[in-house]
């Protein structure tokens, strides 16, 4: 895919992580200034996806600007991707 | 009048106002295993560059002392250092305004070091030309037997003019986090021409040149880290062109650019009220 | 015969070294930082759900409300929004892209700062 689509589902992500991780905290941790209701099992989903594609592409990122080459980026993009997948359909499908 | 002349006078004499010390860092690739510092006492007039402090010290103490340069006055972009810690033109640097005692001049960084104060710009003027920075047309034929000039209004070359002062000086690739881990990143200068020549209203090419740029090592490697602006000495702002290309890109992707024809030739003859111009003297044989 | 030229790129250490630049490479060396510390910490939370103790929790807590802050900036500018448009240069010039969005910048760490007062505190009273 091209590589603008990629960084765009990335900011995307970003702004999702954004509304759901602050409902998501707030719920479990800012009990002390009130009550905050926590994430629907569809939401909480929403949130792992998005934020397993947010934190691997950042990671991908990160990978792609220290000079590893093209073949071994392009394997490594292809683990993020399948891991990611595998680790989402494991822990936020099958759970 | 009386006065401007006296203060004409003050900036040109040459009096020694302050001594400074000039920290080199040099290197022979055919006697050092290591790059080492040499120290300079410099005298330092008014207006005094830090390129004037090192033809000094290649005519008076040290002629082994390396560097290049050509133009003296912020055109060329050969004299690229890397001054006080910072990447800066050598000729547009004045010493006073450093305001140091001790001056540290090192090549450019994120480049091979030839020699001395030497940078190898070989990759960085490759990967200009990898962005295609010229007009691209789609009537070729037409581009090369040209009969007259593209349409083109101020309004429209100021889409693209700051970009075009950039004098390829390679100070931004120099700057750029990104380019000081990634040799494949195209880098600031060429994204920053990607730009500028793809918002030309007389160019075609946008498309091309997306292929180019739309990489996993062309514009989305960049993280806004502004260094690159912060050291382009001829106000290019390449952080700005590169930020405007990833606009206009995913503007692109996502279908929401409008498609546009390069501008039209304008018609050399006839104009209205215009006398024709004489035959060419000199003819260009293929 | 010559021999070849001294390689000089600076490596991954450019990332917060390298010159004297603005607070917008610290910022991107801090946010590629805690990028990296909450992607590693999102692993180990899908996987095993601690409770909400260890010290480290709340440096990712912290990690991330700088993150987010400056992430929204980050989304602006990178989209082409706020850095003004091309202009004639007059010198000595002040890089427009920056001096435009550094205002937002501190806006945002002013908030991050707010929050972060907020999850410390709420981490000592909630421990």
């Amino acid at each position: 895919m091209k590589e603008s689509i990629l960084w765009l589902f990335q900011i995307v992500t970003g702004i999702l992580i954004f509304v759901l991780l602050g409902l998501h905290i707030s719920a479990q941790h800012l009990g002390t200034f009130g009550s905050f209701p926590d994430l629907s099992s569809f939401a909480y989903k929403t949130l792992l996806f998005v934020a397993l594609y947010h934190g691997l592409f950042g990671l991908r990122s990160v990978l792609l600007e220290i000079n590893l080459g093209r073949g071994a980026e392009k394997a490594i993009s292809w683990l993020l991707f399948l891991g990611g997948l595998v680790f989402f359909i494991y822990y936020g499908i099958m759970a | 009048m009386a006065q401007k002349e006296i203060q004409i006078k003050e900036v040109l004499s040459d009096e020694i106002v302050k001594k400074v010390k000039f920290k080199v860092k040099k290197f022979d690739p055919e006697k050092d295993d290591k790059p080492y510092y040499a120290e300079y006492d410099v005298p330092v007039w008014r207006g005094m560059t830090v390129l004037d402090g090192l033809l000094y010290v290649k005519e008076d103490l040290d002629g082994t002392v390396n560097f290049r340069y050509s133009c003296r006055m912020g055109i060329c972009g050969s004299c690229g250092m890397f001054i006080n810690g910072k990447p800066r033109m050598a000729c547009m640097t004045q010493i006073l305004e450093l305001g140091t005692d001790v001056i540290e001049i090192a090549p450019l960084p994120n480049l091979d070091n030839i020699r001395d104060l030497v940078p190898d710009s070989t990759p960085f003027f490759e990967k200009h030309r990898k962005v295609k920075p010229y007009l691209i047309r789609q009537d070729v034929k037409e581009q090369e037997n040209p009969i007259g000039e593209y349409y083109q209004t101020p309004e429209e070359h100021e889409y693209y003019s700051q970009f075009s002062f950039c004098i390829k000086c390679s100070l931004c690739y120099a700057a750029c986090p990104t380019a000081a881990s990634d040799p494949e990143y195209l880098g600031p200068q060429a994204l920053a021409q990607a730009y500028r020549y793809s918002v030309d209203t007389r160019d075609e090419g946008f498309e091309e040149r997306v292929m180019v740029v739309d990489d996993p090592h062309g514009c989305w490697r960049c993280h806004y880290a502004g260094a690159c602006s912060e050291v382009c000495p001829k106000g290019v702002d390449p952080a700005k062109a590169i930020q405007l290309l990833k606009g206009l890109i995913l503007k692109y992707r996502l279908g929401l650019k409008k498609k546009r024809k390069g501008a039209g030739v304008i018609p050399a003859h006839p104009r209205p009220g215009v006398k024709k111009a004489p035959k060419r003297t000199v003819v260009q044989e293929d | 015969m010559a021999k070849k030229a001294r390689p000089n790129r600076i490596g991954v250490k450019g990332w917060w070294t390298g010159g004297k630049y603005g607070v917008e490479k610290k910022a991107y060396f801090l946010h590629r930082l805690t990028g990296l510390i909450i992607v590693f910490y999102l692993i180990a939370h899908i996987i095993h759900q601690g409770p909400w103790i260890a010290w480290w929790e709340l440096i990712v807590v912290l990690a991330f409300i700088y993150h987010a802050m400056n992430g929204i900036r980050l989304i602006i500018t990178e989209l082409g929004f706020g850095v003004g448009r091309p202009t004639l240069p007059s010198f000595p010039y002040v890089p427009e892209s920056l001096v435009k969005t550094r205002p937002l910048f501190w806006i945002l760490m002013a908030f991050s700062a707010i929050y972060i007062v907020l999850a410390i505190v709420g981490f000592a009273k909630g421990g």
